[in-house]
């Protein structure tokens, strides 16, 4: 494959971070606590280092067929027809989700910030930006997700940092919960894979990096930024509202950026700063999906007619987003999408290693 | 034909454009700055306009509670930015309206049908509420409140004894908008010291954690233009059980070891010398313990003070200083005791020891206590002491 793009190590790791701080960051508190009650940190800890197996087999792959992105290793290492079965599965699966989380979106947006906007309209306009841009160029898309990765982030840490003097101990322990099973245990664990299971997205970007050998290294690192920032925000949202209150409402982080006050009193209400960054991190985490989408539709067609592709994955995602009827419903759909997503970072990429190993498949070396 | 076409595509392209759905210039909005909730009279129920229901009363209600909503509306108009010039007063920047409904969402309703402009939460400071209602339940109130999002988490919640309309008309001569001077007066008493950290959102937690009850400061209207908080209600589940007089809150701030201090304390001496002690420091040590199926908790409570003032003496010396720490030690177990005995006798565990318990032995808590009524029996009754360590750090510019 000939392709001018290349891509720094940092916005390799940039990719990573991005796409996993997404939209799912507001409610996940809830749905991990929901789960395994006080042991949600330790649950979350867990299921991140979990997703790390996940990186690291995604990033070794990389190294092995260090031309070519997932669509085509699978081709290799699979044979044609199953290659391409679970390459549909792949981007039926991006496409999905990009739907769900869009809606997922555009409900918070309905239901905290602009009450009188169509939500249609908050879905067209998020899906609409990211259709704009183009994909035909791998290094723009690098770009976005190391400009907007700082705007995403500090204002989170900015919502974090002053909650922590209204911490309460007796909410964090004792720290394996009460009464927890092995099995409850793993479905939260199973929550956060679910949440961060988009970092998938790197395997359609390993080939364009500058030097793939390095991925494993800065998948890894950009990986831990994510992993970080979900655990401290499970944590302190727990320590803060514990695991009572958590469960009385959609979105604990937003409640919690709602009640910090920051110190000095310089702002008011910080909750506007924590709506905007997210929409940034929204922003970022849609654009992968829809990137991983059309370009993998692109190539298994084998065309460069990226905005024919865009232009239908376009209005599919936008049928998908308006498909739950309402909010209950919607987390219904996303949960159970998502858990195909955590069998699709883990279990399928060492799958596909292991076999690859197996045939001696090796993709051409640089 | 070219130019014509990129004319008409960006015409289309700005029906595209959002914002536009949710645009409420100030003047169109009523922005509510306070709330009081109170108990309507008997003869008052009539005028409840079925504004969310048809007649005959609200579905499903059997406990036939009518709220009356007081509400303190900003006209945007009078607001002066800028230096205040003065002579102005205060009350003719707000509007106090009054509304009645079966909920709070009824009453707001109600407001809502009798307003040119939308009602906005955002600006909201203070929610007085009446004792009646907060003795009775307090959740029905809360529901709203939470749900709304406008509603800021950071305004305060406060209990009045007298009606609690009374106290949102309280109007400062000098200040524009009176809530905000409302709530200032309570924000600012946490800066002193003299108030715990609980407003909604911390009030909201408290109140649904298990095995923590609420606390709400009391507040009392002092001549018509300024407030007073006069002591905490603290609750036992959902409803208010006591209150606090103002010193009392100190203990509660001391026992959470909360910061700055600001409560002074009157002690004497042997020789009749009078002191005023000031704490600027308070620490807590919590000990839960559960032997043989039986909880107790031990507090130790450190106390840093100054003396502020000395009457009818004037020989202060570092003798003295340790006797006048002793007298403190002594007074402060002796009241801490008390009052805690108090709240076991109300079943209201406004320190959090039963979540302490349950964070530390949760076997325990899981075999034995599981509910929080159950817990309320097992806290009535179980051993509770408070030790404090009061120690005097400085006394000012006076060497004696």
């Amino acid at each position: 494959m000939k392709h001018s793009d290349s891509i720094s190590s940092i916005q390799f790791a940039s990719i990573v971070t991005g796409t996993m701080v997404g939209i799912s960051l507001l409610g996940l508190p809830r749905f991990v606590v929901q789960e395994v009650g006080n042991a949600a940190p330790i649950a979350s800890l867990f299921g991140i280092l979990c997703s790390l197996v996940g990186v690291v087999v995604v990033t070794m792959l990389g190294k092995k067929f260090p031309k070519q992105t997932i669509i085509s290793y699978n081709k290799i290492v699979l044979g044609k027809f199953l290659g391409n079965f679970f390459n549909i599965i792949l981007i039926v699966f991006f496409l999905l989700l990009m739907g769900l989380e869009t809606r997922q979106f555009a409900e918070v947006m309905v239901g905290a910030l602009l009450p009188s906007t169509p939500i249609q309209v908050s879905i067209f306009l998020i899906i609409f930006l990211c259709s704009v841009i183009s994909f035909q160029n791998v290094s723009s898309f690098a770009f976005i997700h190391f400009f907007y990765l700082p705007l995403s982030i500090i204002p989170l840490f900015l919502v974090l940092i002053p909650s922590f003097r209204d911490i309460e101990i007796y909410h964090l322990l004792p720290i394996f919960g009460h009464n927890v099973s092995i099995n409850d245990f793993l479905n939260g664990s199973l929550r956060i894979g679910q949440a961060i299971s988009n970092f998938l997205v790197i395997a359609m970007i390993i080939p364009y990096m500058k030097n793939p050998n390095k991925s494993v290294k800065s998948g890894v690192w950009g990986f831990l930024l994510g992993g970080l920032i979900v655990f401290s925000l499970i944590t302190i949202t727990l320590g803060v509202f514990g695991e009572v209150t958590i469960l009385e409402m959609f979105w604990p982080a937003l409640v919690l950026g709602r009640m910090v006050q920051v110190p000095g009193e310089v702002l008011a209400r910080i909750d506007a700063i924590l709506i905007i960054s997210w929409i940034f991190a929204v922003f970022t985490s849609l654009l992968s999906y829809f990137f991983f989408s059309v370009r993998g539709i692109a190539e298994m067609l084998n065309t460069e007619k990226h905005r024919v592709i865009k232009i239908i994955g376009f209005l599919a995602v936008f049928c998908i987003a308006l498909i739950p009827q309402n909010i209950y419903e919607m987390y219904d759909y996303i949960l159970k999408i998502t858990t195909v997503g955590v069998l699709l970072i883990i279990p399928y990429p060492l799958l596909i290693l292991m076999i690859a190993k197996l045939r001696k498949k090796k993709g051409d070396t640089i | 034909m070219k130019k014509l076409f990129i004319i008409i595509f960006f015409c289309i392209s700005s029906l595209f454009l959002t914002g536009c759905w949710d645009r409420y210039e100030l003047e169109e909005r009523a922005n509510i700055l306070g709330l009081a909730v109170d108990i309507a009279e008997e003869e008052e129920g009539n005028s409840v306009p079925n504004v969310t229901h048809e007649e005959g009363g609200y579905p499903g209600n059997d406990k036939d509670t009518l709220y009356k909503v007081t509400a303190q509306l900003a006209i945007p108009g009078k607001i002066k930015l800028g230096p205040e010039k003065g002579g102005e007063e205060s009350q003719k920047t707000a509007w106090v309206l009054e509304s009645y409904g079966y909920t709070m969402k009824d009453a707001m309703a109600n407001l809502q049908q009798q307003l040119a402009e939308k009602i906005y939460y955002g600006h909201l400071q203070i929610i007085v509420v009446n004792k009646k209602i907060v003795e009775e339940d307090i959740t029905d109130i809360n529901d709203f409140l939470k749900r709304e999002y406008e509603v800021r988490r950071t305004a305060w919640m406060v209990v009045s004894e007298e009606a609690a309309s009374n106290i949102i008309q309280a109007a400062p001569p000098l200040e524009t908008v009176p809530s905000l001077y409302l709530s200032n007066t309570l924000d600012n008493s946490v800066r002193l010291g003299k108030l715990p950290r609980e407003f909604f959102g911390k009030f909201w937690v408290d109140l649904s954690d298990i095995g923590v009850d609420a606390v709400l400061p009391i507040v009392k209207n002092i001549d018509n233009d300024r407030i007073m908080v006069s002591g905490l209600a603290y609750f036992k589940g959902d409803k208010m059980v006591g209150r606090t007089n103002p010193l009392q809150i100190g203990q509660y701030l001391a026992v959470k070891g909360q910061n700055p201090g600001g409560y002074s304390v009157a002690i004497a001496t042997e020789d009749g010398a009078n002191y005023m002690v000031e704490s600027y420091e308070r620490n807590s040590k919590f000990k839960v313990k559960v032997t043989n199926g039986k909880p107790s908790a031990f507090i130790n409570v450190e106390i840093n003070g100054m003396i502020e003032e000395e009457t009818q003496s004037n020989n202060l010396s570092e003798e003295k200083l340790y006797e006048i720490e002793q007298k403190l030690c002594e007074l402060s177990d002796k009241v801490f005791n008390e009052f805690k005995e108090k709240l076991q006798q109300n079943q209201s565990d406004i320190y959090a020891i039963g979540a302490r318990i349950r964070a530390q032995y949760p076997k325990y808590w899981n075999d034995e206590v599981k509910t929080d009524e159950k817990w309320s029996e097992i806290y009535k009754d179980m051993d509770i002491q408070i030790k404090v360590d009061f120690k005097i750090k400085g006394s000012g510019m006076e060497w004696k």
